[in-house]
């Protein structure tokens, strides 16, 4: 569920519509609170007491006054529920304290103030995007390049980045794994280079939040820090370039298509047999089964079959079926499928034996269990 | 009001119906717990996966401004195959692979999340941000109904969920009567089997 959708669409409930005119209004309001953020991501809290001081709206006022003394979400909230802001009858006011409030929670967590826009900016609906957008470039548009000194801290991860830059997809694919948090800290040590090849995948925006928080970490982070974002991202490309490998080895698209079809119809079938076997023969089967092979062959079961097994088991026995479940891994396909021959060969013997169950179930056992048995071998 | 809380287990592939033996409106299929509110008469209901996670959390505003017909629900579920579908060629392909797609079907608002997401913006910024222009949007009924499904298909997909969940994600939208049947007929989806075993 889209989180805090049921939270926001109740609050805007019976919320009557406000003129473009007074958007425009708080579109402005926003953009002062960013431009404010940006100078405190330099200044600290002194720059937001003096804006606070100076400034002439209460929400404003308010919330810059409470992120400079540090306060956090819920005091924000508390101050904001006061009667003057919350109980306001004019639509425009009220939408105006919930985007200034969106920003003053944002500034708290400090978020980059790009963010802080996009997540003001949303409150005035899709017509206001555009404008937001040409309000971001400008700004990107208006600034000075950075002229701080390259801070490198000794690694294979520029060596990494380029190699990766080749194969863009694969590139793209463990930056956004990432996340740009890592990936900032990760370039903190970098040279000027690999912050050029990754700016590119995040965009114009997203890639002047990048360097922005590369530069706002290069100089609060120790390099032991640094060292150690950089070993997070090269760990998170590792591990994707061998996913990559092991995909590529197991041959094209429409083959795997097929693995995982024939392998839907396995798992339903096995369960099915589950659920239409007899009490008495499933019982007998169970007891007869060790416990680490019925929770590998369980690897290969819908969850109703899961519960069917679970229920029919004693106490001892089930509690002994839930560690080996536990202590098993993931298992392959193919050994999953052997255990599972084994277990059907116990529900044949034992449907046979227990001579309750129809002739139909015990040929659907066989025949299922060698239609297996010929796909492994 | 007097609010209850309570919980209750139940079963994966059945709808769940009653709570303690009372009726509620919605049901989901797929394993989990039930945590409802019993509230405006059992309209606000949440629940969550295995994990803990919210998967549906219902208010009884949101089912007023999602209500549209069974007949209208129904004609989203080839969007929700083409979401699967697009799901997997995220995977392979990436965000270049998944732009044309999205802009094909043409909603702004999944043309702005997709942006926002291209920015690097996700995880709980981006959901908050979307929820943000959703509540803000000015459509009720079907075309909310929708956006809601484009949005909920967006954030599984850019989070790389496995199709399986991304199909249990959306399913829980149309109801305990259709879930069933969307998700049996969905479930040749491939990786569907990589999560279920």
């Amino acid at each position: 569920m889209i989180r805090n959708l049921p939270g926001f669409v109740a609050s805007s409930a019976g919320c009557q519509p406000v003129s473009r005119r007074k958007k425009t209004a708080i579109f402005e309001v926003a953009a002062r609170l960013t431009l404010i953020a940006e100078k405190s991501r330099l200044g600290g809290p002194e720059v937001l007491r003096n804006s606070a001081l100076l400034e002439r709206r209460k929400q404003l006022k308010l919330g810059l006054d409470l992120c400079a003394r540090g306060m956090r979400h819920e005091s924000i909230d508390a101050a904001f529920r006061k009667p003057a802001f919350a109980r306001s009858e004019d639509p425009g006011e009220r939408l105006e304290t919930l985007v200034i409030r969106a920003g003053i929670h944002a500034l708290s967590e400090g978020d980059h103030p790009f963010l802080i826009f996009r997540k003001m900016t949303a409150f005035l609906g899709l017509e206001f995007y555009a404008k937001s957008n040409d309000w971001l470039a400008a700004r990107i548009t208006r600034r000075r390049k950075s002229r701080t000194e390259e801070l490198i801290v000794p690694g294979d991860l520029p060596d990494v980045i380029r190699e990766l830059a080749k194969d863009r997809i694969l590139f793209e694919r463990v930056i956004r794994t990432t996340g740009r948090d890592i990936m900032s800290a990760s370039l903190a040590g970098c040279p000027r280079e690999s912050l050029q090849l990754i700016k590119p995948v995040f965009g114009k925006v997203g890639g002047t939040i990048l360097e922005d928080n590369m530069l706002f970490l290069k100089s609060r982070l120790s390099t032991e820090e640094i060292a150690a974002a950089q070993s997070t991202f090269l760990e998170i490309e590792r591990t994707i370039h061998n996913q990559k490998q092991i995909q590529d080895a197991s041959g094209p698209e429409t083959s795997q298509a097929q693995t995982d079809s024939a392998n839907i119809h396995y798992i339903r079938e096995l369960t099915r047999i589950i659920l239409d076997i007899e009490d008495r023969p499933l019982k007998i089967a169970l007891s007869g089964t060790e416990a680490r092979t019925l929770a590998a062959a369980m690897q290969g079961m819908e969850p109703a079959g899961h519960e069917r097994i679970l229920s029919s088991l004693g106490k001892r026995d089930e509690k002994r079926l839930l560690d080996a479940l536990d202590n098993l891994d993931l298992l392959e396909t193919p050994e999953i499928q052997r255990a599972a021959t084994q277990v059907l060969a116990r529900l044949s013997e034992a449907s046979i034996k227990s001579g309750k169950q129809s002739s139909e179930i015990i040929n659907r056992i066989n025949s299922f269990a060698e239609s297996v048995i010929s796909k492994l071998t | 009001m007097k609010v209850h809380y309570f919980k209750a287990e139940f079963p994966a592939g059945k709808s769940c119906r009653t709570i303690k033996n009372k009726p509620i409106r919605f049901g989901i299929i797929g394993s989990g717990t039930v945590v409802a509110r019993q509230e405006w008469n059992y309209n606000n209901i949440e629940v969550c996966n295995d994990r803990g996670e919210f998967m549906i959390q219902w208010t009884a505003e949101l089912a007023r401004r999602m209500a549209c017909s069974r007949e209208e629900r129904l004609t989203l579920i080839p969007l929700v195959r083409t979401f699967i579908e697009m799901s997997a060629s995220f995977q392979e392909g990436g965000l270049p692979a998944l732009s044309p797609q999205v802009a094909a079907i043409g909603e702004p608002l999944a043309i702005i999340g997709l942006d926002l997401y291209s920015e690097g913006i996700v995880g709980e910024a981006f959901q908050d941000i979307m929820s943000t222009y959703l509540s803000t949007s000015p459509e009720s009924g079907f075309p909310f109904f929708k956006q809601c499904i484009l949005i909920e298909s967006l954030i599984g997909i850019t989070e790389v969920e496995p199709p399986a969940l991304l199909l249990r994600r959306l399913v829980a939208y149309f109801g305990a009567e259709d879930a069933l049947e969307l998700l049996e007929s969905t479930i040749s989806t491939p990786d569907w089997s990589r999560d279920r075993t």
